[in-house]
């Protein structure tokens, strides 16, 4: 398994509740397609955002997100340095 | 050997009498009420009904049980004479020589009271002494419950029935049947007949200010009631009174219900000031010993600052809350600090109750904001609200601070916690966490509670050994009082008693001795009253407007609150002060803490005469006021909940009563009272069961929610079997939102028990569901569920059935979402059905573009591409790659771009032109980078296939063998076959036997599972001799060698 990460910039600062009550509709999405979330970091002014995924790679999280509708700027699979 | 017959009365407080001997019974209520039920039922029960009707499943139902039965036998059995009979399964009652009141009465009066001589009758009737089961209540144990409640009713209408014959017969007798009359009026005060017979009766025989209080005590009950009926009442008694001569009855009495009332604190302030104690103080005689325990122990405590508690046990009204009465004013003028919380019989549903009365102690401002916040759930006052995450441990710790704080400003600390026995799960788990975290600090906690009744509650049992082992608890046994004692408390009441003769009467139980000394019915000659019956005879001096008040406040509870008592007697807070001042003069009530706004029963004997006297019809409709009374009150009070499924639940109203479990579970379950969430959710089923469906099908998903987040269920296959039934039945219902709770429900019980597969299922209809509002958006949902599933390749034929139902219903409301073609094309093209593949993932084609949605469009570009290299039109292939690689670009972010162009220099490359090796080298280290592997794979091996055919086995298998890692992460069955294929060709190419016969295995052991046309095909082809393959035609759907075409 992979650690995706999913970068997204919002215009207006985001609804952070709304976000994850779109991504927690489609839960059965996620799983299909062997989809963690694991953790998201957001910025001050709720404009940017840095989700991160467990997956099989970066491409299943793309179909996924644009499947839920949820907006992203870049999914990427990354290591995490010690 | 003559054995002394046996009695068994039911009518009244439940008593064995052999010969003319009342036997003691065993302490516990459950045992007595398992001898009740036994005995009145008349005929064999299984062990686990027995069980499942008296005890928690968690508790050693069967235990329970055998001891039970054990205390019973000792009881009813004689040397010789086996009453009860039991078996390993079965436990029946011999009536053999034993004679039970209401079976008897019944038995007489079975076909009506016609035949019976009036002599018999009114013997009969002195059978009736009191309700069924009197005091008998065990309202957590709802089956019990509602089989007592039954029995009680048709006792009633018995009794109801011998007495209104009796009026009738006893005409010329005008004392006897008015006595009748106004029992008649007790016990059915609803019967407007009843009332008006009794009215006639008194203005006849001239009393004419008792018809005129019946009167207007009937008027004010229907009032109260908010019952129909009393415009026909006022009209019979201004008949009846103007007969008699009598002014008519006023048309309103003493309510005001506009007025507005006085905040009640301050009015009770004002009246009554601060700090004052409930009934008058009185002085502590005897309990010289246990003061001098719990003092030494106190020093104790604060001499090695190591915390201790301490249980006092003994039987009911012998001192036990003096005693720690006593104690608590000692740490008071100490400067300690005294947290009381006693716990109710009737709120063993309500967690932490005694806790939140115990810290309700603190002034708020004592507490910080941090662990008010974490305080919250329980005390709302204390601060804003707990934050996010907050848990059962953050709860208990912030209660541990609390605790730790006061210790610090103002120790010694004394938590006392009254009357255990009824202590909630919740409220022990506290105390055995606050007992452990404050071992070494000057902390007493002492707790009361009756012996025998402890083992009623095994939570108690449990939480009393474990502090046992942490050797923190003493016990002490408080006595009766001894003979000097009892005649200098006696003295003090009553100094024109004989000391001597209450001792005798009473055994040195103070309460007893108090309430003897008070009562005006004791007499050296007459037979001994009982202690209800000392008690009944003192409420019944009360005015009718003090007896009104008691009602409302026996039936709210062993605690009430003033304010809640205004709304029901619809009294303005003054007066209703004042009235209780009234009782509190008579020590029937005192104030609950100072300074509060509630007012507690002197004693709970007192609560359950006056509770037991009100009739049981006038009981309901008094409980379904209060319920729905507190559940109109504004802000959400931790108590609320729980209390208002309580008193709706002996309304009867099953309605009202299985949502108002559904709150109180829920609230339990934020308090992480688990335990009181699941008897919640079980009083819940029960009463939902009685409901019509549309109102059952909703409050039973909610509450098998609560009961299974409690507790995970030991059946789950079960549980989840009877959801997915009421969620299916939701949806029919259109009772959609219900439905989506279901379904999700069933998702979870599939994920415990281990079923994912289902769980995926549950999940997607859930959601399904939740999108079905609009019809088109769950079309589109179905539609995009299909979708997911065949570009997975999982669960193929759910995939076709959402589908193809998305495709109908579309067509039904003329809409075509363009996941459902896209779908349908994909399932086509895994069939072979290249044919009808094409045709729908051009309409999807079509559909994307006019929607402009780029992704779709270039899904089903790309699959076309891939079906054409399938078919090994290769130059068809090359030029929709050719437009594949122009939409590419208009996707955004992704790995469109670099797919379209490796599916161009495939289409190259297997043309033989050259310059398409670098090309698709580095499309293909794009694709690794955009880490897109089922296309990074899907282009390895159509190359590595290409590869094997130019004989380049060793890139071949360097492709293939990177496609196989990129399939299994995905567990692309299909992908994985035809990756293993390509290394199966490479390695035959270079003849290694060894790797051909591993890769063959693996196939053929895969084979067997749901795969795509074109990897059965490339199956068959591997399996096939190789003279015997067939050569390769341009045009043919199936069994084709993939990747090359016609050149």
């Amino acid at each position: 398994m992979a650690l995706v990460i999913v970068e997204r910039t919002f215009e207006t600062p985001i609804d952070f509740e709304a976000l994850h009550a779109l991504q927690d509709r489609g839960a059965w999405c996620l799983d299909l397609h062997k989809i963690t979330f694991l953790c998201t970091y957001l910025s001050i002014d709720r404009r940017r955002m840095v989700c991160v995924y467990e997956a099989p790679d970066a491409e299943a999280v793309r179909t996924a997100q644009r499947q839920l509708g949820i907006p992203f700027d870049r999914a990427w699979t990354g290591t995490r340095l010690p | 050997m003559a054995h002394d017959p046996m009695t068994v009365r039911v009518l009244g407080e439940l008593a064995v009498v052999r010969g003319k001997r009342r036997l003691p019974l065993p302490q516990s209520k459950k045992t007595r009420a398992l001898l009740a039920y036994l005995v009145v039922s008349g005929r064999p029960h299984r062990r686990e009904r027995l069980c499942s009707l008296l005890w928690d499943v968690t508790d050693d139902p069967r235990g329970a049980l055998r001891w039970s039965l054990s205390k019973l036998r000792r009881v009813v059995d004689q040397p010789g004479v086996r009453r009860l009979c039991t078996d390993r399964d079965l436990v029946v009652f011999d009536h053999t020589a034993v004679a039970v009141d209401v079976l008897a009465v019944a038995r007489e009066l079975a076909d009506g009271c016609e035949g019976v001589p009036t002599d018999r009758l009114v013997q009969l009737e002195a059978e009736f002494r009191g309700e069924f089961l009197e005091g008998l209540e065990l309202p957590d144990f709802f089956e019990f419950q509602s089989w007592c409640v039954a029995e009680r009713e048709q006792a009633r209408l018995l009794h109801a029935r011998l007495l209104e014959t009796l009026v009738d017969r006893l005409r010329e007798q005008p004392e006897e049947a008015l006595r009748r009359a106004r029992q008649l009026v007790d016990i059915d005060p609803l019967n407007e007949a009843a009332r008006v017979r009794l009215v006639r009766l008194l203005a006849n025989a001239g009393r004419i200010a008792e018809a005129r209080q019946q009167g207007e005590a009937g008027l004010r009950l229907f009032r109260e009631l908010g019952s129909a009926g009393s415009a026909e009442v006022q009209r019979a008694y201004q008949e009846v009174l103007a007969g008699a001569g009598v002014p008519p009855l006023p048309e309103s009495g003493r309510t005001n219900t506009t007025a507005a009332a006085a905040p009640v604190r301050e009015v009770l302030a004002a009246t009554l000031g601060a700090n004052t104690c409930g009934g008058g103080a009185r002085t502590l005689i005897g309990r010289t010993e246990e003061l001098r325990t719990l003092h030494e122990t106190l020093d104790a405590v604060m001499r090695a600052r190591r915390a201790r508690a301490v249980l006092l046990t003994g039987e009911p009204g012998v001192g036990k809350t003096r005693v720690l009465r006593a104690v608590a004013e000692q740490v008071r003028q100490r400067g300690g600090t005294v947290l009381e919380g006693p716990a109710y019989e009737l709120e063993r549903n309500r967690p932490y109750g005694p806790w939140i009365d115990a810290l309700r102690c603190l002034p708020a401002v004592s507490v910080g904001d941090t662990i008010g916040a974490d305080l919250a759930p329980l005390l709302p006052e204390f601060g804003p609200g707990p934050p996010a995450g907050h848990s059962r441990e953050r709860l208990f710790g912030a209660v541990v601070e609390v605790v730790a704080a006061r210790v610090h400003t103002a120790p010694p600390v004394l938590i006392v916690l009254d009357d255990v026995q009824w202590l909630d799960d919740a409220s022990l788990e506290l105390l055995h966490y606050v007992m452990r975290m404050n071992r070494h600090r000057p902390l007493l906690v002492a707790l009361a509670a009756r012996s025998g009744e402890v083992s009623d509650n095994a939570s108690l049992d449990r939480a009393l050994r474990a502090l046992g082992r942490l050797e923190v608890l003493d016990a002490i046994s408080v006595l009766p009082l001894s003979k000097d004692d009892t005649a200098a408390l006696v003295r003090e009441e009553n100094p024109d008693l004989d000391p001597d003769e209450v001792f005798a009467q009473c055994g040195g139980n103070p309460l007893f001795a108090l309430e003897l000394a008070r009562s005006r019915r004791y007499s050296r000659s007459g037979p001994s009253p009982t202690l209800v019956e000392i008690v009944r005879d003192r409420v019944a001096r009360l005015s009718s407007e003090e007896a009104d008040v008691l009602r409302w406040g026996a039936v709210l509870g062993p605690a009430f609150r003033v304010p809640v008592v205004c709304t029901l007697t619809r009294l303005v807070s003054e007066h209703v002060l004042d009235v209780l001042e009234r009782i509190q003069r008579h020590g029937l009530v005192r104030e609950a803490s100072a300074g509060g706004d509630a007012y507690r029963f002197a004693h709970d004997v007192v609560r359950n005469v006056v509770y037991a006297d009100i009739s049981a019809p006038r009981r309901r409709l008094m409980h379904h006021r209060v319920a729905t009374t507190l559940r109109a009150e504004p802000g959400e009070r931790a108590a609320t909940a729980t209390d208002v499924a309580h008193h709706a639940a002996l309304a009867g109203n099953a309605a009202l009563a299985a949502d108002a479990c559904v709150a109180a579970g829920r609230h339990c379950l934020r308090l992480f009272a688990v335990r009181e969430a699941e008897t919640l959710a079980r009083q819940g089923l029960h009463f939902a069961e009685q409901l019509p469906e549309p109102d059952r099908v909703p409050l039973t998903l909610e509450l098998l929610h609560i009961s299974t987040t409690a507790r995970k269920p030991p059946d789950i296959d079960a549980i989840a079997a009877q959801v997915q039934h009421l969620a299916e039945r939701a949806l029919d219902l259109g009772r959609l939102e219900h439905a989506r709770f279901g379904f999700n429900l069933l998702s979870h019980l599939r994920w415990e028990g281990g079923n994912c597969a289902e769980a995926r299922e549950q999940m997607m209809r859930a959601e399904l569901v939740s999108r079905a509002s609009d019809a088109p958006e769950r079309i589109t949902a179905m539609g995009d569920a299909a979708r997911c599933l065949a570009m997975l390749e999982r669960d193929l034929g759910k995939a076709e059935a959402l589908a193809r139902e998305a495709q109908a219903r579309g067509e039904r409301i003329g809409i075509e979402p363009v996941a459902v073609p896209l779908a349908l094309g994909l399932l086509c093209v895994h069939a072979g059905q290249l044919d009808e593949a094409a045709a729908l993932l051009a309409r999807t084609r079509a559909l994307a573009a006019r929607e402009q949605d780029h992704v779709v469009e270039f899904q089903a570009l790309e699959r076309v591409v891939m079906l054409e290299l399938q078919r090994g039109q290769l130059a068809e292939a090359r030029r929709l790659s050719v437009e594949l690689v122009r939409l590419g670009t208009k996707v955004r972010e992704g790995s469109e771009a670099p797919f379209a162009r490796a599916l161009e220099a495939l289409c190259r490359y297997a043309a033989g032109d050259t310059a398409a090796t670098e090309a698709l080298g580095a499309s293909l280290d794009a694709l690794r980078s955009a880490d897109a592997k089922y296309r990074l794979g899907y282009v390895l091996t159509r190359a590595a296939g290409i590869d094997v055919e130019r004989g380049d086995t060793r890139t071949a298998r360097a492709r293939a063998t990177e496609a196989l890692a990129a399939a299994r992460a995905l567990d692309l069955t299909s992908e994985i076959v035809l990756a293993e294929i390509a290394l199966l060709r490479a390695a035959t190419a270079r003849d290694d036997g060894r790797a051909l016969a591993s890769y063959r295995r693996d196939v053929e052991r895969r084979a067997c599972s749901q795969l795509s046309a074109e990897a059965r095909a490339a199956v068959c082809q591997m399996s096939a001799p190789a003279a015997r393959r067939a050569p390769m035609r341009p045009g043919t759907a199936r069994r084709r060698r993939y990747g090359v075409g016609d050149r």
